[in-house]
């Protein structure tokens, strides 16, 4: 019996760990760089024109650029590029599954940077490529922007509050989620010996029952906000304006990508 | 500082948590509301922040506590919630202490500055880097704590603060309670902290004042304890 409770609380643990090592993440993205000290809408902008002009690309060359130019921040960041690869090799076998249909459907031979290759070979790179880079500018730009900079950037670049909100009560709600439905995990299998996970015809009570409780914890939650003086309707109003050396760093970087995409062959 | 005037909350539209509450507390001074479960002492407090409706009147520092004031209001007053895991949504104890002078508008200078403070004189400067969930309870209390008196109000409110407690921990708190010189309100059955600590005891039941004064005098009483669903205080017992 311990030994199926004690993986099952190494499995809560594991998932727990995971959202520690996220709040990890918003502690480093208070560290003193250069890029830590940027604008968050410079932050923003930048990470999200690298974005769509990676995403809408499709020469290999031009992604491994973007790639390399994103690890040469996350170092210029001290950020931990370890991490850092493996977070983008994390979410790889997913856009493998996605995309290894290509290999068999799209035979066409194609002429590559004057290599005959097949059409679905190049497609299944490109989603690799473009998965792991993704990946990777997200990471640098959560790593270096605390969740409270990200939420007063949004506001500035009008982002409808609403769904700020939502974003921040996520990112605070969710332990709150985690360790309910860790503490009635752990009171299930210690009264459900026989079974290592909770049963098919148990979830929906199970489940049932976390929303109930996590829904009484975040009202109480939303109290204890409010009580400290937040205020959804001006939350994170007091945010920085963008001064002429943020805006002319931002034109810098949104140029040198810009570049990329058309010097690239 | 806290006046209410035939203050009444219902619940449901037929649960009277709170009937006709006279009351007065005066600046500086430490109340005790005690009483059995379900007897409406959280309920009175959590009426003074403004997160219950009510009938009646009720003034913090002759502010009426009507939506309008609400932020003047929760400036004044600093609310300690029963579950210290109520309290606590950001991710590490840091961001938790910095949360509300976020609000408040305070300057990142004087917000790392109020931090090393208060860490310290809590004791608490060790885990300001770690994570809120792997605190142990008297941790969390503790931090909890910390989030309010960070903020300087006028009037601290607390809702059963040694719940959950073990001796060391519940000895801490209230050590660090009765250097807090605020005017204090504290919900608690927890009758041999009210000894220690209050300077006034209110006796609550069924939503209703039953006793109001001296805490020798209700502290004592244990005809009145019993009949309200209460013992005395351990210390009496002997």
């Amino acid at each position: 019996m311990w030994d199926i409770l004690s993986q099952g609380r190494e499995n809560m643990e594991k998932l727990l760990n995971a959202f520690v090592e996220l709040n990890q993440q918003d502690q480093t993205s208070q560290e003193k760089t250069w890029l830590h000290d940027l604008h968050p809408v410079t932050k923003i902008l930048v990470g999200l024109f690298m974005l769509i002009m990676m995403l809408s690309s499709f020469k290999i060359f031009e992604i491994i650029i973007y790639g390399i130019v994103i690890h040469l921040l996350a170092s210029m960041s001290h950020l931990d590029i370890k991490k850092m690869i493996k977070r983008g090799v994390m979410v790889l076998p997913l856009s493998f599954c996605l995309g290894v249909s290509h290999l068999f459907f799209s035979r066409d031979i194609i002429v590559y940077y004057n290599i005959n290759v097949s059409e679905g070979f190049i497609l299944f790179l490109l989603i690799l490529l473009k998965t792991y880079v993704s990946v990777s500018i997200l990471y640098v730009v959560m790593s270096i922007t605390p969740m409270r900079q990200l939420s007063s950037g949004l506001k500035q670049l009008k982002v409808p509050s609403l769904l700020i909100m939502q974003l921040t009560m996520t990112y605070q709600y969710i332990f709150v989620l985690l360790n309910a439905a860790k503490d009635m995990y752990e009171a299930y299998i210690l009264r459900n010996t026989n079974s290592r996970y909770i049963e098919l015809k148990d979830v929906g009570c199970f489940i049932g029952q976390l929303l109930i409780r996590c829904v009484y914890q975040s009202q109480e939650l939303y109290n204890a906000m409010i009580c400290r003086g937040f205020d959804h309707t001006n939350a994170y109003s007091k945010s920085e304006k963008i001064t002429t050396d943020q805006l002319f760093i931002m034109v810098m970087f949104l140029s040198l990508i810009s570049l990329i995409k058309v010097v690239t062959p | 500082m806290i006046e209410t005037k035939e203050l009444s909350v219902v619940y449901d539209q037929s649960v009277h948590a709170l009937k006709d509450v006279d009351l007065h507390v005066k600046e500086n001074e430490i109340v005790a509301i005690i009483g059995q479960n379900g007897s409406g002492k959280s309920t009175l407090l959590k009426s003074c922040v403004g997160l219950l409706t009510y009938k009646g009147q009720l003034n913090i520092t002759g502010i009426p506590v009507v939506k309008e004031n609400y932020q003047s209001i929760r400036e004044k007053i600093g609310y300690i919630f029963q579950d210290p895991q109520h309290q606590m949504f950001m991710g590490n104890v840091y961001d938790d202490l910095a949360f509300g002078l976020i609000n408040q508008g305070k300057s990142e200078e004087e917000i790392k500055k109020r931090i090393e403070d208060i860490s310290k004189y809590l004791q608490i400067d060790d885990l300001l880097n770690k994570s809120n969930f792997k605190l142990s309870g008297g941790q969390k209390r503790m931090v909890a704590i910390a989030s309010i008196l960070i903020m300087e109000p006028d009037i601290i409110l607390m809702d059963e603060p040694t719940a959950f407690l073990d001796p060391v921990s519940r000895r801490r708190v209230i050590n660090t309670m009765k250097d807090f010189h605020k005017t204090t309100v504290i919900a608690t059955h927890d009758l041999d902290m009210a000894l220690d600590i209050a300077n006034r005891v209110i006796l609550i039941n069924n939503g209703q004042i039953i006793a109001d004064g001296s805490v020798e005098d209700i502290l004592r009483n244990k005809d009145l304890l019993e009949r309200n669903g209460l013992e005395l205080p351990f210390r009496y017992q002997r």
